[in-house]
């Protein structure tokens, strides 16, 4: 029989998580847990939620920080003032996930702690140079989500641990996100670009931009940012900024992996992106 | 006209909103005992060692089927009729298994949950076969083993007409097409559940097109007593074909058979698309051959079909292609010749349409490519060849009647504001880099019923309740469409009564008029509605008759109005009906009741016409529809608000299979059978789809009504194709149009 454990309080965590044993599971809003565990993919002995407990649903602003905590879903992500205002790519992506259904029960920690190559979130959490606190028995730790994945589907995470904050540092940058899917909504996404631009005038002091689910973990595009560093955004520009991701594509990403595809419609989801970022400026 | 062509919700709507409706996979029964099945996980091979010694242990287990204790006589699922001529290939389980999802065996258990533990539990060693996944490496010999009767069936072929002398201006055009498997996607997974009681009669229930033709195939298959076996309709969740081939129906009943208690079996959606049956993929060549000023003149058309597994349907279904060529143009000759080949794929099956729709892709993506290649507008092309009224249909002899696709067409073209439109797309087209936008428009021509193919009749009984209300017996399978309340419309107009005075009882062989034929082929309401408003005019009779005896007056003076009866000679004596039965139960001592039986006779030409218009992002090859429009000849509507849904519902369908729409396989011949890869048109994809209905009531269908739920479907595909190659000025029918398969087209072309 499967147990569970649901704390209610930051107070009980530290018990929960000292009952997990390396078959357990911490459940966010199951998104992709509850096929696997009704195809008997999974079968845990425990499963912990950490969704009563209230600092894991919030969402504040402290100095130069935004703490998201690890239950926060999808639905509260993109329309919390805050995360609107300072992380506006983190609302973009949020806003993106499957349907309005899973976007009310997915979370912030379960899409990390997913890590499926496809998670949404997690290129947005790259470009924000974002950090995760994570609660074990014996206390907290911190460390930055670019240290979280070690494949897909495994993290960091030890069997009595949890994610329970994200720490969003206040960027300086306007920032967007835009992903590609094989539909318009509901969809997986086969490329997800997340955009950050700090700009002079017309001219590009510096950029960032990350690509998700064309390899296990997020993709730095340093070139490509070099490239528009000084540049206008013009269509040309834009292009060539494609270009960048579409040959990382082409070099890196295997034939089953819809390499063509994604090749080709690099141009589609950049030019988006930077035409999201625009009406941001 | 009261009721016809007015609008009234879905009988059971209400039960269904509110989660009162039982559908089979809800049903509980005394006893009742649960099924689940072991699949192949290989696509073929032989199954050398079956091991179910450790799910027998587990607490709860009743019973294991599989290939060694089951009747193992070869059948074909397809068999709907009685001494159907079919070539039977499938068994219950095989240890021949063909495909992945082959039945092998099956645990029946206390629980579903016991019973799918159970299965899990069964150790199957293979050995393995080679396999083919697509039609042309049967071709190329790769599974001559498959099969005793062969593994391609190749002696499909027609000609039809005198082909006309070319005087050397003739316009020839080449075509492909190819179409990929679909899956029906019905919401209601399929279900059924059997019990054999103590007087050794067999009942099966379960949502299906035809309880007479399962009573049929189950009595055959385990040499029974067609008066043993009875099969009830259940309340259907959706069919589009999908409910009209038989395969939990033979699994049930062989289990209720040996453990002698009710059992109960329910496919997950994975199962529902592994292992029912899907469309067939088709792979069609072609060479239409066209005057210069646009006159078809000759048709040659070659089809490669893959029938999957197991043979079903797929000969017939290639025939039945075969014969569509003449209900929508008229020309004078055409040649057709079809292959069936097995693979080791899903099987293929029944889809909305029963090829129409398949005949539509491949032959209007041909007029498409031959306007474009005449310089003709694609309307203008269709217009020149259009059936008219009256029109002979070549291969027959069968007078169309009342066909309305020039007006359709006609219709269309002003309501889509298509000769505007073609200049908005061509400033658009020239302005836009990234976005192409483009129309297309697809003529879908379709059957009412069977005739003169294969008989076609139906009897309908009607008697009077002590309440005067009227109970109506036909052998309807309302897939979830409104058959019930459209059968309840056209009895109370005929008889003048309200909709809710009439009680419709759906198939069920214990209880409604024999009808071996079975809700297939757009005959239900033709057919049988017409039946259903005769049964009525003659139980109007009867009850004009009670009321002559009962009163001593004269026939010919007795009036009906609403539930009351009178005599025109005696207008202050008025009988309700519900007086006119008590009367007739305690002096005449007979029930006021009818039974009519009609036969088809005829099958006029039925069309939609419909018109997309789309924009491509050339950049991502997504697809946008931005406006669409169906034009339904239809004669009649009967429940007008559904006959609009239907061809709503039938346009997103073929629009999702034209765009999104496909099951596909891994080389290693697993399929991804889910709805995460398998993309239906979601809400925000599908377009808000405008009808327009033409009404002539000039038919021998009820109230002079034609058929409305496959032929709405028949153009919709070919109509959003259209608009794709009109955009990007491309000529691409393999379909699903993927934004895959769009990009890969434009990587070609800009490398040339």
């Amino acid at each position: 029989m499967m147990k569970s454990y649901a704390p209610k309080t930051m107070a009980e965590l530290p018990a929960s998580l000292a009952a997990l044993t390396p078959e357990s599971k911490i459940v966010g809003g199951g998104t992709d847990f509850v096929i696997r565990l009704h195809s008997g993919a999974v079968q845990p002995d425990a499963l912990c939620y950490l969704g009563h407990i209230p600092e894991l649903k919030k969402i504040e602003k402290q100095g130069d920080t935004i703490s998201v905590g690890a239950y926060c879903t999808m639905t509260q992500m993109e329309h919390d003032p805050i995360v609107r205002e300072y992380l506006p790519a983190l609302m973009d992506a949020a806003a993106d996930v499957g349907s309005l259904q899973i976007r009310n029960n997915g979370t912030i920690g379960g899409n990390l702690g997913n890590a499926s190559p496809a998670g949404d979130l997690i290129p947005v959490m790259y470009l924000y140079d974002a950090k995760v606190e994570i609660a074990s028995p014996n206390g907290t730790r911190i460390v930055p989500v670019t240290d979280v994945i070690l494949r897909p589907g495994k993290t960091i995470l030890e069997a009595n641990e949890a994610f329970i904050r994200f720490l969003f540092p206040v960027p300086a940058f306007k920032s967007a996100f835009v992903k590609l899917g094989s539909r318009k909504k509901v969809t997986i996404s086969r490329i997800g670009v997340a955009l950050g631009l700090d700009m002079d005038g017309d001219y590009v002091r510096e950029m960032k931009m990350f690509a998700g689910a064309v390899a296990i973990k997020p993709v730095a595009f340093e070139k490509a940012c070099d490239f528009m560093k000084g540049k206008t955004i013009n269509e040309q520009n834009v292009l060539d900024v494609a270009g960048f991701l579409s040959d990382y594509i082409a070099e890196n990403v295997a034939p089953e992996f819809d390499r063509d595809y994604k090749v080709y419609a690099s141009r589609g989801v950049v030019t988006d992106v930077f035409d999201r970022i625009l009406g941001r400026l | 006209m009261v009721h016809v062509g007015k609008s009234y919700p879905i009988h059971d709507a209400l039960g269904k909103a509110t989660g009162r409706t039982v559908y089979a996979g809800d049903m509980e029964l005394k006893g009742m005992l649960h099924m689940a099945v072991l699949f192949s996980k290989i696509p073929h091979g032989f199954v050398k060692k079956l091991d179910y010694s450790k799910a027998m242990e587990l607490p709860g287990v009743v019973d294991v089927l599989y290939y060694g204790n089951t009747c193992q006589k070869e059948y074909n699922r397809y068999h709907s009729q009685y001494r159907q001529d079919l070539i039977h290939t499938e068994r219950i389980f095989n240890q021949h298994v063909r495909f992945v999802g082959d039945r092998i065996a099956a645990v029946v258990a206390t629980t579903e949950e016991i019973a799918r533990k159970a299965v899990s539990l069964i150790e199957v060693e293979y050995e393995e076969y080679s396999f083919a996944l697509d039609a042309h490496e049967t071709l190329e010999g790769k599974i001559d083993n498959m099969d005793e009767h062969g593994s391609v069936f190749g002696s499909i072929a027609n000609e039809v007409g005198t082909r006309p002398e070319n005087d050397g201006t003739f316009v020839e055009v080449d075509t492909t097409t190819h179409i990929d498997r679909i899956n029906h996607m019905a919401m209601e997974t399929h279900a059924a559940v059997a019990e054999f009681d103590s007087q050794g009669e067999l009942t099966i229930y379960s949502p299906n097109q035809t309880v007479y033709g399962i009573r049929s195939f189950i009595a055959d298959l385990f040499d029974m007593d067609y008066n043993k076996v009875r099969v009830v309709k259940t309340t259907m969740g959706g069919s589009f074909g999908g409910k009209q081939e038989w395969v939990l129906e033979p699994l049930v009943a062989a289990a209720a058979l040996r453990v002698k208690r009710p059992v109960k079996l329910v496919y997950n959606r994975e199962e529902s698309i592994r292992s029912t049956y899907c469309r067939a993929p088709m792979y069609f060549k072609n060479k239409f051959t066209f005057t210069p000023d646009g006159k078809l003149q000759d048709v040659d058309c070659d089809l490669l079909l893959d029938a999957g597994a197991y043979l079903g349907n797929s000969i017939n279904y290639a025939r039945t292609l075969g014969s569509k060529f003449f209900r929508t143009y008229r020309y004078p000759h055409e040649t057709f010749h079809a292959q069936v080949a097995l693979t080791n794929t899903i099987v293929s099956g029944a889809f909305r349409g029963w090829s129409s729709p398949e005949f539509n892709i491949n032959f209007e993506h041909g007029m498409n490519m031959a306007a474009r290649k005449l310089g003709i507008d694609p309307i203008e092309l269709r217009l020149k060849n259009v059936i008219h009224e009256g029109d002979i249909e070549l291969s027959t002899g069968l007078n169309l009647g009342d066909f309305k696709g020039r007006q359709v067409l006609e219709l269309g073209r002003e309501k889509f504001d298509w000769e505007n439109r073609k200049k908005e797309i061509a400033e658009f087209n020239a302005q836009n880099k990234r976005y192409k936008r483009g129309m297309g428009v697809s003529l879908g021509g379709h059957v009412n019923g069977f005739y003169p193919a294969k008989p076609d009749y139906t009897r309908v009984d009607m008697c009077v309740t002590e309440s005067g209300t009227v109970r109506c017996g036909v052998t309807l399978h309302d897939h979830g469409c409104g058959t019930v309340t459209a059968f309840k419309m056209i009895a109370a107009e005929e008889l003048g009564i309200e909709v809710d005075q009439v009680r419709i009882q759906e198939g069920d062989t214990a209880v409604t008029p024999q009808d071996f034929v079975g809700c297939f082929s757009s005959r239900t309401t033709y057919v049988m509605g017409r039946a259903t408003q005769e049964c009525a005019k003659l139980l109007k009779e009867r009850i004009k008759e009670h009321f002559a005896v009962e009163r001593g007056c004269d026939v010919a003076d007795v009036v009906l109005d609403g539930m009351t009866v009178y005599s025109t000679k005696e207008p202050d004596v008025v009988y309700t009906w519900s007086d006119l039965v008590y009367a007739s139960q305690q002096r005449y001592q007979h029930e006021i009741f009818a039974s009519y039986e009609y036969v088809s006779k005829d099958n006029p030409g039925v069309c939609g016409g419909h018109f997309a218009y789309v924009e491509v992002d050339t950049y991502t090859g997504m697809v946008k529809i931005l406006d669409y429009l169906a034009v339904q000849d239809i004669g009649q509507a009967i429940n007008r608000e559904i006959c609009i849904a239907q061809t709503q519902g039938a346009s997103v369908m073929g629009a999702g299979a034209a765009l999104t729409e496909h099951v596909h396989y891994r080389p290693n011949g697993v399929p991804f059978a889910n709805l995460k890869d398998y993309h239906l048109l979601n809400s925000f994809e599908a377009p808000s789809v405008r009808v327009e209905l033409i009404e002539n009531h000039n038919t021998e269908g009820p109230f002079g009504a034609k058929t409305i739920g496959e032929v709405c479907h028949v153009p919709a595909s070919a109509a959003v194709v259209g608009a794709v190659n009109d955009a990007l000025q491309s000529d691409l029918n393999d379909l699903p149009l993927t934004p895959d398969k769009i990009t890969a087209y434009l990587k070609n072309r800009e490398e040339r």
